[in-house]
């Protein structure tokens, strides 16, 4: 059986993409950085900017209805941390899926998955912010009886916490597809351990919690948002369609 | 030159596309295969889209999905399903690709008001694209295919949907685009490609059937083609392909080893081969 050999110019072509490659070791966010400044902010949630309205209006409406709710401020930011994220992810997908968009941006050269992560890292950075708001305008909404830095670090431990699961879900291309599970799944176990243990009794757990064991716990748990972000990112999903869009 | 080794593409049991060997240099190529044949299939791996079960894909060598945005840069794609954003105008719109395709905005602009020029839409350049035929749409389509000016342009039914005077106009745009770039164009229509093909690709059975020019294809038939007045009966064997009119009346075309009685014998055309060799999967 004959073996075709690659050509002079193949091999050669091979060798240097090895090189190029292999010496350098790739960095997320150095190259999500420099994607982020040739592409712009702006089109960075291009065609979603009617979704990040609609995403913060919910998370006024959590304010709103939480203003009032002290005794379960804590139980209540952590289940609900995640849902401008949720929110977000769950529309812009949606919305792009019916728009038919989806397939010519997975060729472009910042691919979907790209855009993805650098999108999540986004959401996370605005999530935080959005929480430390949220955070200081309840401590001052309930006098005091929410402390700000707890209702920062209890909300960002949910918003970490439901990046990451959201991440480790996104290697299966299986669990991909089905991009409402993880929404569901989170708002069914909020609902399951609000309905099994009292809300205020959860809340209690929250401030018990001392500043620097939440502290850590966010610090840890955005240690595993952005390694698994990192995985998404170099890895992504092979087997299948190698779609992303926050699913 | 990309190179298509033994590829596979199997979706549990079921394999949409079996050991596909093809070597493609600059040119047109013309995928054309009855519907499910596995042509969206092929171009969405050549897209990097999908992932081979087996086999590999490589551009002067290297694994595409190797190469990951480095390979995207030299590639443009139309879906056969393309969609937009309604409220945008065309400009708007290929600003925001070729902000995805990393393109500076200083050289996006000027590329931008190239290819409107090329698909003729520069008058329509600020209008919403809800307000656009199905034709125009393409257009736009193939426009942000081409913005980065594409080594491999990658088409998967870019006429569908479109009157017989744009699918026109859409084979002489190509012309003008197929110069130094290998051109991959899937069809069931048998006329898009027939004139501007380099080669034809053909699919049978999720395999690669052949990859000639059309003038080859057409002679696997030659001699076996004849034209009847329509109503006559077929003799034995004979396969029945289409239909036309002529000045004369209504004739069948018809492939058969020897000439049916009252059967004139016509050159065989890419549409009677195409009708020919897929005859058993309902053409």
């Amino acid at each position: 059986m004959n073996i075709p050999m690659p050509e002079e110019n193949e091999k050669r072509a091979a060798v240097a993409a090895i090189l190029k490659e292999g010496w350098r070791p790739r960095r997320m966010l150095p190259e999500l950085w420099r994607m982020l400044r040739r592409m712009g902010l702006r089109y960075m949630f291009y065609g979603a900017q009617d979704v990040l309205f609609l995403a913060a209006c919910g998370v006024l409406a959590v304010f709103l209805l939480l203003r009032e709710q002290g005794d379960v401020a804590y139980a209540a930011l952590f289940a609900g941390a995640p849902l401008c994220y949720m929110l977000f992810c769950g529309i812009a997908a949606w919305k792009e899926r019916q728009i038919g968009v989806m397939q010519w941006k997975m060729a472009c050269t910042y691919d979907l998955r790209q855009l993805t992560a650098c999108r999540m890292l986004l959401l996370g950075g605005l999530g935080a912010a959005l929480e430390a708001l949220l955070g200081l305008f309840l401590s001052a909404g309930t006098g005091g009886e929410v402390e700000v830095l707890r209702a920062v670090g209890v909300s960002l431990c949910g918003l970490f916490a439901y990046g990451w699961a959201q991440l480790l879900l996104l290697r299966s291309a299986k669990w991909a597809r089905n991009g409402w599970l993880l929404p569901c799944a989170w708002i069914m176990a909020q609902a399951a351990l609000l309905a099994a243990v009292d809300p205020r009794r959860l809340n209690g757990f929250f401030v018990q919690v001392p500043l620097a064991v939440l502290g850590t716990g966010v610090l840890l748990l955005l240690a595993a948002f952005l390694w698994a972000l990192r995985g998404y990112y170099f890895y992504g999903n092979r087997g299948g369609i190698r779609f992303a869009a926050n699913r | 030159m990309l190179q298509i080794d033994n590829v596979t593409k199997q979706y549990g049991k079921f394999t949409a596309l079996s050991e596909i060997d093809l070597s493609l240099e600059n040119g047109v190529y013309g995928l054309l295969a009855p519907n499910g044949a596995g042509k969206t299939t092929l171009l969405k791996m050549l897209a990097t889209l999908l992932f081979p079960t087996s086999g590999q894909i490589r551009l002067d060598g290297e694994d595409i999905f190797q190469m990951e945005s480095r390979y995207r840069e030299k590639i443009g794609y139309l879906p056969q399903e393309f969609g937009y954003y309604k409220n945008n105008t065309p400009r708007q719109f290929l600003r925001y690709i070729a902000a995805l395709k990393g393109i500076p905005a200083k050289r996006a602009k000027l590329r931008i008001e190239e290819l409107l020029e090329t698909v003729s839409m520069t008058e329509h350049g600020d209008k919403k694209m809800k307000k656009f035929s199905g034709g125009m749409i393409q257009r736009i389509g193939i426009a942000q295919a081409m913005l980065n000016d594409p080594e491999i342009l990658i088409l998967d039914e870019p006429t569908a949907g479109l009157d017989p005077k744009e699918r026109a106009r859409f084979r002489n745009l190509l012309h003008g685009l197929a110069e130094n770039r290998i051109v991959l164009l899937s069809t069931h229509i048998v006329s898009d490609v027939e004139t501007i093909a380099h080669q034809v690709i053909l699919l049978r059975g999720h395999r690669l059937h052949a990859c000639q020019p059309p003038g080859e294809i057409c002679r696997t038939l030659s001699d076996r083609v004849f034209e009847l007045p329509l109503g006559e009966a077929l003799p034995e064997g004979a396969v029945f392909l289409s239909e036309r009119q002529t000045g004369a009346g209504a004739v069948q075309r018809v492939a058969c080893e020897t000439a049916p009685e009252g059967g004139m014998p016509v050159p065989a055309g890419l549409e009677d081969v195409f009708l020919y060799l897929y005859r058993e999967e309902g053409v």
